[in-house]
């Protein structure tokens, strides 16, 4: 390329011009580049401020709805569960007379059940699902009236002892039964029902794990790029226009832009890893809710098939074997909830040594973070899976004295208290399983408290919206401050 | 402007925009795609009518059953209008329309297994009127007498999605042909054959009165064939609607007609406590079990829905009754289908439900006989549902289930009095006077 030299004709003219045409463009030019750098700047924090905010209704609202609404649910299918056992112990041990133990222990399971299926349909009033969830629970809380008729009737029809466990056993099918929504594949009634929902609110849990999405954090991470690119840009820029090494202003406004895109993904990793926290402890809470209503299942059933292999003694017309049989299909019962007790505590166990990340994680599953199981957590699990062991070893053993005509003794081992048989080992994985219970339930409940409280200047002095209101100001001043001398020298 | 000079090089602006253009694009290009990044996540969900109904899956599996067959019908209409129909079957429908219905968050539509319900729903008008939804002489032509199952109070409040044929009792055809049975002609050869039959498999009849909350209604359909052939229809209909007493002659015989049959040694499968205990349609299933322990089943036609694909295997007879007189009267039961809240989707499901195209599907499914005659004979899967189809058709007299159109009240106090008829235990007499005392309470005007 040739210069134009002062000796060449036309040669300093054009220097010249070219000088004062560029006098002329450079204001609109730099003022172009001024006005691209602050709608990035206001794009970028607006992006800030969206992703924060709508990231904090999300984890309040999974915090107050399906998060309460689950752990209400699985207060409910163990008081549920345990309302049917006593129930059925209560009748075995003479029935309606001795309503004077086990009765008040029934109507302290259904007052609480209530109470929990209130609490769970208001969370899930206020929650994504909205009315379908609350719907759901109004029909679960519909259904305990006829189940308590049905233990009416068998208590009034004590008398006649066949039509009083046929009317237990209609209770019981109520609670047990196998039908419900076209969305289920496989339920079981009003515990099912009261189940369906917990699966709904762990479901709505587990997708709010991923706050904030990378739908929701494109904006926000795309502009502040944006904004890093076209600062660098710009100083490139100036630099080849006015020869200076540095624009102050623009650098401050690089090194700001690249602090916030720093805290938003700290503060995006720390949301994730307290709702994933938040979901495991929720998931450890549900299983042991689970467990909890397997064991009182496992206890009821043995109680009902002794009802029922009585009755059918006792019944005219009765065929040979019918006792028998009765007696197996309970064994089959009581087997599948041995399986069901195993797969549980696995999945307990699964979600205890599930991840962490979040504030209350940290901790660890060592020392009791929201994102494992705590050491005393795993002990209480273990002592309730050693008292099931047991249980389901004397069950087996109480089948056996029923089907060989030791009925008496079969039953005292399944009624009698403290003589360390199966009302004991019920006891013992209850209040074990119970303990593990309040821990994780406790633990979802801090953790979902923690995601919520996630601040994007976390660490800093200021709550996020001050935080991010400061920081788009300061980019403003540094981009402006930059840019205005160099725009006034051109002018 | 700024008085740019009309002879500034081209080139040198063209650089210019050259360096800026491509910045400030490829910043709005960033941008614009977070924009549309964040905005791609919401989707237009479809609509969803909400249906509860008493048609239920099959116990042992939890899967298929009415359930399933209702499921199959509603399909095309879904897929047809973009909608997604979420359909309940609760252990206890009733109590839960209840709930529904007071905490003012009724299901769009429902599904009504009895007419009492229909009554009662209309009564409170929570049913809306369909005369302004379906093309009543229409269905009028399809239907005949069958319309009238879904009228109250003058108005049309549900239209009948199938009906069955009540009062049969059912057998293996391959185990009767094997032993020789013949289906009896008179009472003292049903005795009779019950008989051989309890010595064959151990127990003559397969009863199940298990049913949730309404346990006991198998019961009650024994006690309508019988007084319906001992008494006839004008009787059975003033009985039905509650306006004869529980204690009357008619009513006596009936209940004890029934008791001679369950007194015979092993007359039912798993003894009394056994047919307490357990479920209608494992009852069902049982008679073509293997082993069988049991050869005979007292049940409405929709047992051909509930065996599986095993129907055909089945045969049926009428059971002769000791001083019956009116054999050629009978018994049926319909399903409804009502709206309880008004919405385009919810007309829609309706009139999609009276048609013969929605119907065809469950009958083709087995276990239900359609109440419009526009299904086709050629439609039904087995040739024991074309048989029980072309008598629905061909029968003049037809009854419908007493204890379906009696007023709740009533209607569960038959229920647990059928209970504590198979239990035993409790006098006749006193059943009788406590179902007596419950009519005058349930109907004072009777």
């Amino acid at each position: 390329m040739t210069s134009p030299g002062r000796g060449r004709p036309g040669g300093f003219r054009d220097r010249r011009r070219a000088v004062a045409a560029r006098c002329v463009e450079m204001p609109g030019r730099l003022s172009a580049l001024l006005a691209l750098l602050i709608v990035l700047s206001g794009v970028f924090a607006v992006g800030l401020y969206t992703v924060q905010s709508h990231a904090r209704r999300v984890t309040t609202a999974v915090g107050s709805g399906p998060v309460t609404a689950s752990l209400a649910a699985g207060k409910a299918r163990v008081a549920l569960a345990d309302a049917d056992r006593v129930v059925a112990t209560s009748y075995l041990s003479g029935g309606a007379e001795q309503l004077s133990g086990a009765g008040p222990v029934y109507q302290d399971d259904v007052k609480v059940a209530s109470q929990a299926l209130a609490a769970a349909a208001a969370a899930a009033a206020a929650t994504q699902a909205g009315p379908g969830g609350a719907e759901a629970i109004q029909a679960a809380e519909a259904q305990l009236v006829p189940y308590m008729g049905l233990v009416d009737n068998a208590h009034a029809d004590a008398d006649r002892y066949v039509l009083g466990v046929a009317q237990l056993a209609y209770a019981a099918e109520l609670m047990h039964a196998s039908e419900w929504t076209s969305s289920a594949s496989v339920s079981d009634g009003l515990l099912a029902l009261v189940r369906q929902l917990t699966d709904n609110d762990e479901a709505q849990v587990a997708a709010a794990r991923s706050t904030p999405s990378a739908g929701a954090l494109a904006l926000p991470v795309a502009a502040g790029a944006a904004l890093v690119v076209a600062l660098v840009l710009g100083q490139v820029y100036l630099f080849r226009v006015s020869r200076r090494v540095i624009n102050i202003g623009l650098a401050g406004a690089t090194v700001v832009a690249l602090v916030l895109l720093a805290f938003l993904g700290q503060w995006a990793t720390q949301t994730r890893g307290d709702l994933r926290d938040g979901a495991a402890a929720l998931r450890r809470a549900s299983a042991v809710s689970r467990t909890r209503e397997v064991v009182a299942d496992a206890y009821g059933a043995r109680a009902r098939a002794l009802l029922v292999s009585a009755a059918a003694a006792g019944a005219l017309g009765a065929a040979p074997g019918d006792t028998a049989e009765q007696l197996r299909l309970a064994g089959d019962d009581v087997q599948a909830n041995t399986d069901r007790f195993a797969a549980l505590l696995a999945a307990a166990g699964a979600a205890g040594a599930a991840g962490s990340g979040g504030t209350t994680g940290g901790a660890g599953a060592g020392a009791g973070g929201a994102g494992g199981a705590t050491a005393a957590e795993r002990a209480d699990l273990e002592r309730a899976r050693a008292a099931f062991a047991r249980f389901t070893t004397l069950d087996g053993e109480v089948a056996r004295l029923a089907a060989t005509g030791r009925e008496p003794e079969a039953r005292a081992m399944t009624l009698q208290a403290g003589s360390g048989r199966l009302p004991a080992e019920f006891r013992q994985a209850n209040d074990s399983l119970a303990a593990a219970g309040v821990a994780a339930e406790s633990a979802a409940v801090a953790a979902m408290a923690a995601a919520a409280d996630d601040d994007l200047g976390s660490g800093l002095p200021l709550s996020a919206g001050w935080t991010i209101t400061l920081a788009a100001v300061l980019l403003v001043l540094l981009v402006a401050g930059g840019m205005a001398p160099r725009i006034s020298e051109y002018r | 402007m700024n008085g740019r000079p009309a002879d500034q090089p081209t080139g040198r602006r063209r650089v210019a925009k050259r360096r800026v253009r491509p910045l400030a694009v490829a910043c709005l290009a960033l941008v614009l795609a977070a924009l549309g990044l964040s905005a791609c996540t919401s989707r237009a969900q479809p609509e969803t009518l909400t249906v509860l109904g008493p048609w239920k899956a099959d116990p042992a599996t939890g899967t298929g059953g009415e359930r399933a067959a209702f499921l199959a019908m509603v399909q095309p209409f879904e897929a047809r209008n973009n909608v997604r129909v979420r359909y309940e079957s609760p252990p206890d429908p009733d109590a839960v329309l209840t709930a529904r219905l007071r905490g003012g968050t009724p299901p769009d539509l429902v599904g009504l297994s009895d007419y009492g319900e229909l009554l009662a729903l209309s009564a409170d008008h929570s049913l809306q009127p369909l005369e302004g939804v379906v093309d009543l002489p229409r269905l009028r032509d399809e239907y005949g007498t069958w319309l009238s199952l879904g009228q109250s109070g003058g108005h049309q409040m549900a239209i009948v999605i199938k009906v069955a044929l009540k009062g049969l009792v059912w057998y293996s055809k391959p185990a009767f042909a094997a032993a020789g049975y013949q289906p009896p002609q008179d009472w003292t050869a049903a005795l009779a054959l019950a008989g051989r039959m309890s010595a064959r498999y151990g127990a003559a009849w397969c009863l199940g009165l298990e049913a949730g909350s309404t346990s006991g209604w198998p019961g009650t359909d024994w006690l309508e064939d019988i007084l319906l052939d001992q008494a006839g229809p004008v009787v059975y209909d003033k009985w039905a609607r509650v306006r004869l007493p529980w204690t009357s002659p008619e009513v006596r015989r009936a209940w004890q007609t029934w008791g001679q049959l369950l007194a015979a040694p092993r007359a039912v499968a798993g003894g009394r406590l056994g047919a307490l205990v357990t479920n209608y349609v494992s009852a069902d299933q049982s008679l073509l079990a293997s082993p069988a322990r049991c050869g005979l089943d007292h049940q409405a036609s929709f047992i051909t829905g509930l065996v599986g694909g095993a129907s055909s295997d089945l045969g049926f007879f009428r059971l002769p009754v000791p001083g019956g007189r009116y054999p050629a009267a009978r018994e049926a039961g319909g399903d409804l289908f009502g709206m309880l809240r008004d919405s385009p989707l919810a007309r829609e499901l309706v009139r999609y439900l009276a048609t013969p195209e929605a119907q065809e599907i469950w009958v083709r499914r087995g276990g239900a006989i359609s109440p419009n005659r526009q299904v086709p004979l050629t439609a039904y899967s087995d040739p024991v549902s074309r048989a029980i189809a072309t008598t629905v058709a061909d029968t003049t007299s037809v009854s419908f289930d007493a204890s379906d159109l009696m007023p709740p009240a009533m209607q569960a106090a038959f229920y647990n009095a059928v209970l504590a008829f198979v239990a035993g235990g409790t006098p006749l007499d006193d059943i009788l006077k406590h179902l007596e005392d419950v009519r005058l309470y349930a109907s004072p005007s009777s």
